[in-house]
């Protein structure tokens, strides 16, 4: 487990000169252990969030500080795994062998294999273990690469819509194994989505994002596992989802 | 199929040729009948004079070839994964690059004689490049998308250069390798025809020397057969290495 604070975040691109603001001074606590998810419309600065926490991008100005139980850490003691918004496989390897490279440190061979086993079988992969990335369909590569993350068991996981690709069957079930996961191995889990049933769905806090600013926090306070008929939820959904309309 | 659809053109040239010496129409010195040629070429295998000629192009090619390898490979994979260094390197590099290797084999042999030496150093400067460049282009073209994966994982420097810039750059290389060894083969006749005692080359020149065009032919075909062969070999190793690529084998393109 591991908590992120963010402060006074900013990250300014260049595209021919001309400085896009992908986020401007973001400010956001996620606390240790907690689910929080991340919505906004598409180009809002949710995958750049991302990349700056796993720290792929230097920040323009401001800082990042992950804190394990009260005390400040650096991004080199952690353990931090992103699902990118693409699945970005290995051409080169097989499923089975996709999810192993992130268990690369990892000398005891039994072990790599016990867990590869153990997710490929959740993950509903086990059919396609020796198939090679260009032979699966896109959800299924995408599942790989949750799958990956989860192999690496890190103490924070940062997901870009991991379940964008996949269908509303495949992904009710795969959302409520988050749930689980999240539930039984206490991770703090960053998940982007642009789905506000989604987001209400799994997060504590739902973060609010336009134009590379927070524009609201949203407190999920229900019970896991969620119903989604609830009058709770719906209200909730409703609330998050005219913040987002309403600029 | 394929190899029937290939093997019609090969097969009609040398009706038309047999047709032709036969009635007489070409002059059976300046291009003898495929029978006198085969002929020739089944005495020169029994007499073990052809494979003593091909074994001696063949190690004079595979040797420059290793020791092109061992030199352009890591060049190009130091260079390709530490950009900076590209700014002392490249226009010396071009600049080797754009004299071709048939050129130097006067100086050549005025440093080295007539002996091995010239001809490896011939068959090294025309492998060179293509290794050389086709590495570094793959090293380069590496997706930096896979390269972030790695990143995350915390994969050391060996870790990334092994499991993502290595296999991610090796159909380049591949191709790298198959056009060096084309070319090398290639100069190689090049350096046999003006310097040699022995080797593929040589024994054309000599055949030149003492009239027989017969031996010239079987030479030319000997060294269409091999490049051939070499390059299908290639092939059939690129499948064995490479199982996640789902391509056609095209033959002999490069
Ligand atoms: N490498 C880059 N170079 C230049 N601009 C970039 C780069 N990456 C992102 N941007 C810009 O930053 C802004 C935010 O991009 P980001 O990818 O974070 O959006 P997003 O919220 O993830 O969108 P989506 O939902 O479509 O994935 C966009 O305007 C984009 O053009
Ligand atoms: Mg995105």
């Amino acid at each position: 487990m591991a908590g992120v604070e963010i402060r006074g975040a900013t990250k300014v691109y260049y595209i021919k000169g001309v400085p896009v603001h992908a986020l401007s001074n973001v400010n956001l606590s996620i606390a240790d252990g907690s689910f929080v998810t991340v919505v906004g419309k598409s180009g809002c600065g949710k995958s750049t969030l991302l990349r700056l926490i796993c720290d792929l991008e230097p920040l323009t100005s401001g800082n990042i500080t992950f804190t394990v139980e009260g005390k400040v850490k650096s991004r080199e003691e952690q353990r931090i795994s992103m699902v990118f918004q693409e699945p970005r496989l290995m051409p080169w390897l097989t499923v089975e062998q996709n999810m192993a490279m992130a268990l690369i440190h990892e000398p005891d061979s039994k072990k790599v294999q016990a867990t590869v086993e153990r997710f490929l079988s959740m993950l509903g992969l086990k059919r396609f273990k020796d198939a090679y990335p260009r032979q699966i369909s896109g959800g299924m590569a995408q599942r790989v690469a949750v799958g990956r993350t989860l192999c690496y068991d890190p103490d924070l996981i940062l997901m870009d819509e991991p379940l964008g690709a996949l269908d509303a069957f495949t992904r009710r079930n795969l959302q409520r194994e988050m749930v689980d996961i999240f539930q039984y191995q206490r991770k703090t889990i960053v998940f982007v989505t642009h789905d506000v049933d989604e987001a209400v769905f799994l997060g504590q806090k739902t973060v609010i994002l336009d134009s590379g600013r927070v524009v609201r926090e949203v407190e999920i306070p229900l019970d896991y596992p969620r119903i989604i008929t609830e009058q709770a939820f719906f209200l909730l959904r409703e609330d998050i989802m005219n913040t987002i309309m309403s600029d | 199929m394929k190899l029937i659809k290939g093997i019609i053109i090969p097969l009609v040239i040398v009706l038309l040729w047999l047709f032709g010496s036969l009635t007489g129409f070409f002059n059976s010195y300046l291009l003898p009948s495929p029978v006198t040629i085969a002929g020739t070429m089944s005495s020169l295998i029994e007499t073990g004079v052809l494979f003593k000629h091909i074994g001696i192009s063949l190690y004079r090619v595979l040797f420059g070839f290793a020791l092109t390898f061992m030199l352009a490979f890591p060049l190009a994979v130091i260079l390709g994964m530490n950009k900076k260094w590209n700014d002392y390197f490249d226009p010396i590099l071009d600049f080797i690059r754009h004299v071709p290797p048939l050129a130097c084999i006067p100086i050549l042999i005025l440093w080295f004689g007539i002996g091995e030496p010239p001809k490896i150093a011939i068959i090294m400067l025309a492998t060179f490049f293509p290794v050389f460049l086709n590495t570094l282009n793959g090293v380069l073209g590496c997706d930096k998308k896979l390269l972030e994966v790695g990143q995350v994982f915390e994969f050391t420097a060996l870790e990334r250069f092994r499991k993502i810039i290595l296999p991610s750059a090796l159909p380049s290389i591949i191709l790298g390798m198959r056009l060096g060894l084309g070319y090398s083969w290639r100069s190689l006749i090049g350096a046999e025809l003006i310097a040699a005692s022995s080797g593929i080359g040589y024994m054309i020149i000599d055949a030149e020397q003492i009239s027989r065009p017969d031996i010239i032919f079987v030479g030319i075909i000997t060294i269409g057969v091999f490049g051939y062969c070499i390059d299908y070999g290639f092939l059939k190793l690129t499948d064995y290495f490479m199982p996640w690529e789902d391509r056609q084998v095209d033959y002999g393109r490069g």
